[in-house]
């Protein structure tokens, strides 16, 4: 039992326990527990939790990433421009939004790692330049800032499948999921992640490509917003250049909700993805209850700030002083 | 503050600010110079309005540029930045004035800002044009006219078309908290409900939501199931309304609940031509920036200006109109709007 | 003192100097497998300098580099390490939040099965990181599981030591290994450098502390402000002597109390 209370993912398996209990009490005769209710905050728990994958991974690895929901956007306006403007088959536009999400992950690495300036600032500046670019080229190309995304192809069923409401955004986050934590945990290159993030110059000593960890981790981090982008572009066939503007501070609640040390070296995807599961329970819950939906976020904050305090503590335990 | 509920509201401060940014840049290239009339001075207008970033405005601008070209007047459109709604409405306002323009439009979006510089611009014997927001100040204020909506008038027609067909609990949502226009807009709606025997409620959603359709739709689907004798939804913005759309439609209570919304969009009309949304308002963006530039124009020319008011809205959009108006969408890029 | 096997890394008449300013001037030493070098000298001595230059982070500005008997410098210190020159270090040795098999084995991790499931052997890294620290006398880690933060700096030192040894290192270069420890971690590493030369590998062991160096090492080299003070074998010179070297000796003798010079006469 120690043990297992001294695993990482410990703090995010209760609470998000908590949360589900709680709102299953208290809304449980409101449909919260029905099929539908479940699909709810299931949809909205894998679309964050996707995001949150390799904002964790990242995270472990000591770095930040607030560019990710500027990539959901521009993700969205490529989608969309290539569809529904030019009508373009999705795979292409895909494709595109992939190449470009690629290519923010790799200069966000590059430029951390060649200036190891703080990633914070750094993607910060990517944030504010992939939304300004993209908001240029999408009102240059087609006068407005948002466009209807029409489905044409084989993606939309890729991305926009659902079963009653669940949507296939819940596999993708359980596959993804999955073979993240499997990197993390049985690789070398997981082994490699936490290490550098525990401490760079021990890590560079003892022959880790750090900088190469490094440059890997932001472009993935770049990807799930890639793939989350597609995945809401297409739900509701409308491209935005703000879809996603959340995911700055729910990717990252997500994580530290589930373990991950904010300084780095330390936490797990599993505890992750319950972070992102508390987050779709609360985000949803409110309104079950009828409640003001502002409450969401003082119950996030809370569990945030509880989150820090206790990993901090974990930490301390799992080192044993 | 109108228009940061226009399209997605809520848009994290240091986005908006690239955003604002971006539109910004864009704008001065756009200002466009046109030839004068044969012997008389070209009359300049400056133009405070909204970003293009933000999807009500397109047409807004589309409009003030085609009277301008029309008219050969000389159009300068100064964005507000919505990251920084307060200051940048000082900052445009202060721009116009130092222009020395013959003629100055403006948003009244944020009245407390907004209302001294119009004097100040009066008192600099700059005529003002009040344009979109600002119907109870424009007099006050001292300006010429005003071309716009009144907020409440949205809300009562709302409540009249879903009373008619048959919402007896009418839910209206607001995607921007503590918006004072949108507020005003379920005010509205909430006293014309009760005057017309029914009940009707707000759901504010939060800000974080706000850019999200996907989480709009399941935090109205939530809301749905724990109240079942909701019949009625009115929403303020085009993505919201699909939105709604989609949470009535995944809850199976389509035919039950009727929907309406305010801002056109593609979707939107299409939506009504499905009978899957009952009306939208449409508050003609295209006509605020024409008439705006062609009062304007007649004023600095000939002294002329409409007395009183001038209301480009709400005008309403159902299965009875749809088509022509899809048409002219389909048609003309930015007219009727811009998605 | 035996001087018959070829040293693995030898300077003679070595300087450097960086930009005008001499750090280390004519030096000669030699690092020979089985022994232990201690190179001594008080803070800006030229130690650091000395080991930047042994581990390829420097090269010399003159004089002669040997490595295994023949006149060489190394290209990058990957190449040295390549050559079997390892070094430890105390603060940035380890990694506490991870595990004793992870940081064992890291940056060259075992691993099993093939193809799509190859993946990390936790449990031969484990039970490897188990046995190299038992050869070096911990025996109180026993679960490659355990989080190197729960050990003890001594432990942790050993585990960096273990490692480099399990990589093939045949000189270890240590600096300053002892300086944040109590008495106990201090002896458990004192005892791990034995063990180590005993087991046929060279040492080099940076310290500022004279009882230190004079409990373990084999040769001496005292530094001062780059100059090399003596050099010097086991046994040649009592500790107080060795104190007094490094100081600049009547220097010292007037700030020591009588107790203290007592001290260091037994
Ligand atoms: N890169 C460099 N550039 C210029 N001077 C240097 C450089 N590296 C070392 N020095 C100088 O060389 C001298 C010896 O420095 P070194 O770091 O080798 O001393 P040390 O014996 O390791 O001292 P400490 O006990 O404080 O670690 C010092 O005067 C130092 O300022
Ligand atoms: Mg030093």
């Amino acid at each position: 039992m120690r043990r297992l209370i001294h695993r990482p993912e410990a703090g995010g398996a209760i609470s998000a326990l908590l949360v589900f209990a709680f709102f299953a009490i208290l809304a449980g005769h409101n449909g919260f527990l029905s099929l539908l209710g479940t699909a709810y905050w299931l949809d909205t728990a894998s679309e964050l939790g996707i995001i949150a994958i390799p904002v964790g991974m990242l995270m472990i690895g000591g770095e930040f990433d607030l560019s990710v929901g500027a990539v959901v956007g521009a993700t969205s306006m490529i989608v969309a421009i290539c569809s529904g403007s030019y009508e373009l088959p999705g795979w292409l536009g895909f494709s595109l939004a992939v190449v470009f999400g690629a290519g923010v992950g790799l200069a966000n690495g590059l430029i951390v790692v060649k200036t190891k300036l703080p990633s914070f600032i750094v993607t910060l500046s990517t944030m504010l330049m992939v939304t300004g670019s993209i908001l240029g080229v999408s009102i240059g190309l087609t006068g407005s800032s948002s466009i209807s995304a029409i489905p044409n192809d084989f993606l939309g069923v890729l991305v926009a499948f659902k079963w009653h409401e669940f949507h296939i955004s819940i596999l993708y986050w359980v596959l993804f999921g999955a073979a993240a934590i499997y990197v993390m945990e049985r690789t070398s290159f997981g082994n490699w992640v936490y290490a550098t993030g525990g401490n760079v110059v021990t890590a560079r000593l003892a022959g880790v490509p750090t900088d190469r960890v490094k440059v890997i981790l932001f472009i993935l981090s770049s990807l799930g917003a890639v793939l989350v982008g597609t995945i809401e572009t297409y739900a509701f066939q409308n491209g935005s250049i703000t879809l996603g503007a959340q995911y700055v501070f729910s990717g990252i609640a997500a994580c530290v909700i589930g373990g991950v040390l904010l300084t780095g070296g330390y936490g797990s995807l599993l505890g992750t993805a319950f972070g992102a599961t508390t987050y779709g329970i609360v985000s949803l819950g409110v309104f079950f209850l009828g409640w003001n939906a502002d409450l969401t976020e003082l119950f996030i904050g809370a569990l945030l700030l509880l989150a820090v305090i206790s990993n901090n503590r974990l930490r301390t335990f799992a080192l044993g002083r | 503050m109108k228009f940061i509920t226009k399209s997605q509201g809520g848009i994290p401060l240091a986005r908006k600010i690239a955003l604002g940014a971006a539109s910004m840049g864009l704008a001065a290239v756009m200002g466009s110079v046109l030839p004068a009339l044969a012997d008389d001075p070209q009359i300049t207008i400056a133009f405070v309005s909204g970003p293009l970033n933000d999807s009500f405005f397109p047409p807004l601008y589309q409009g003030a540029q085609d009277a301008a070209a029309l008219l050969g007047a000389k159009l300068n459109y100064i964005p507000i930045d919505e990251a920084d709604i307060e200051a940048s409405s000082a900052r445009t306002m202060q721009a116009a004035i130092a222009m020395k323009p013959d003629v100055i439009v403006v948003g009244d979006f944020i009245t407390g800002v907004v209302d001294p510089l119009i004097k100040q611009a009066v008192a600099a014997g700059i005529p003002v044009f009040v344009n979109q927001s600002g119907q109870d100040q424009w007099e006050a204020d001292g300006a010429l006219g005003f071309i716009g909506q009144q907020g409440p008038e949205v809300g009562i027609v709302a409540a009249e078309r879903l009373t008619k067909a048959g919402s007896k609990n009418i839910l209206c949502v607001i995607n921007v908290p503590g918006n004072p226009y949108l507020q005003a807009i379920c005010k509205g709606l909430a006293e014309k409900a009760k005057e017309l025997g029914v009940t009707s409620a707000n759901l504010e959603l939060p800000t974080a939501d706000s850019t999200d359709q996907g989480k709009v739709s399941r935090d109205i689907g939530a809301y749905l199931q724990a109240h079942g004798d909701v019949d009625g939804i009115f929403t303020e913005n085009a993505a919201v309304g699909t939105a709604a759309v989609a949470a009535v439609e995944a809850a199976q209570v389509a035919d039950k609940v009727k929907i309406g919304t305010m801002e056109v969009s593609k979707v939107a009309l299409q939506q009504i031509r499905d009978g899957k949304l009952l009306f939208l308002v449409n508050e003609q963006p295209y006509l605020d920036g024409y008439y705006g530039v062609m009062f304007a124009y007649n004023y600095a020319k000939y002294g002329l200006a409409p007395v009183g008011a001038v209301s480009t809205g709400p005008s309403v959009v159902d299965k009875s109109n749809v088509d022509k108006i899809s048409a002219v969408f389909d048609k003309y890029k930015n007219v009727i709007g811009s998605n | 003192m035996t001087q018959s096997e070829t040293p693995i890394l030898e300077l003679r008449g070595v300087t450097k100097s960086f930009q005008g300013v001499t750090a280390v001037s004519n030096l000669t030493l030699a690092v020979r497998p089985g022994r232990v070098l201690c190179l001594l000298g008080e803070n800006g001595a030229g130690k650091s300098t000395v080991i930047k230059m042994l581990t390829g982070v420097e090269r010399p500005t003159s004089g002669e580099m040997r490595i295994d008997g023949a006149v060489s410098t190394f290209e990058s210190p990957r190449d040295a390490r390549d050559r079997g020159i390892a070094t430890v270090y105390q603060e940035v040795g380890t990694l506490p939040l991870m595990s004793v098999a992870r940081n064992f084995v890291l940056a060259a991790e075992p691993q099993k099965g093939r193809g799509l499931f190859r993946r990390l052997d936790l449990e031969t890294a484990g039970r490897l990181a188990v046995e190299r620290l038992k050869e070096l006398g911990i025996s109180r880690v026993t679960n490659g599981s355990q989080l190197v933060g729960t050990m003890s700096g001594g432990e942790r030192q050993a585990l960096a030591i273990a490692r480099a040894l399990h990589f093939g290192a045949r000189l270890l270069v240590l600096d300053e290994p002892t300086a944040a420890l109590g008495v106990r971690e201090s002896a458990t590493v004192l005892r791990l450098i034995e063990r180590v030369r005993n087991s046929g590998v060279a040492v080099v062991f940076i310290t500022h502390n004279a009882y230190h160096a004079h409990s373990v090492g084999d040769d001496f080299v005292i530094l001062r402000r780059g100059e090399t003070l003596d050099a010097f074998h086991r046994g040649d010179k009592q500790v107080g002597e060795i104190i007094e070297l490094m100081a600049g000796g009547a220097e010292l003798q007037s700030l020591l109390s009588q107790s203290e010079k007592q001290a260091m006469q037994s």
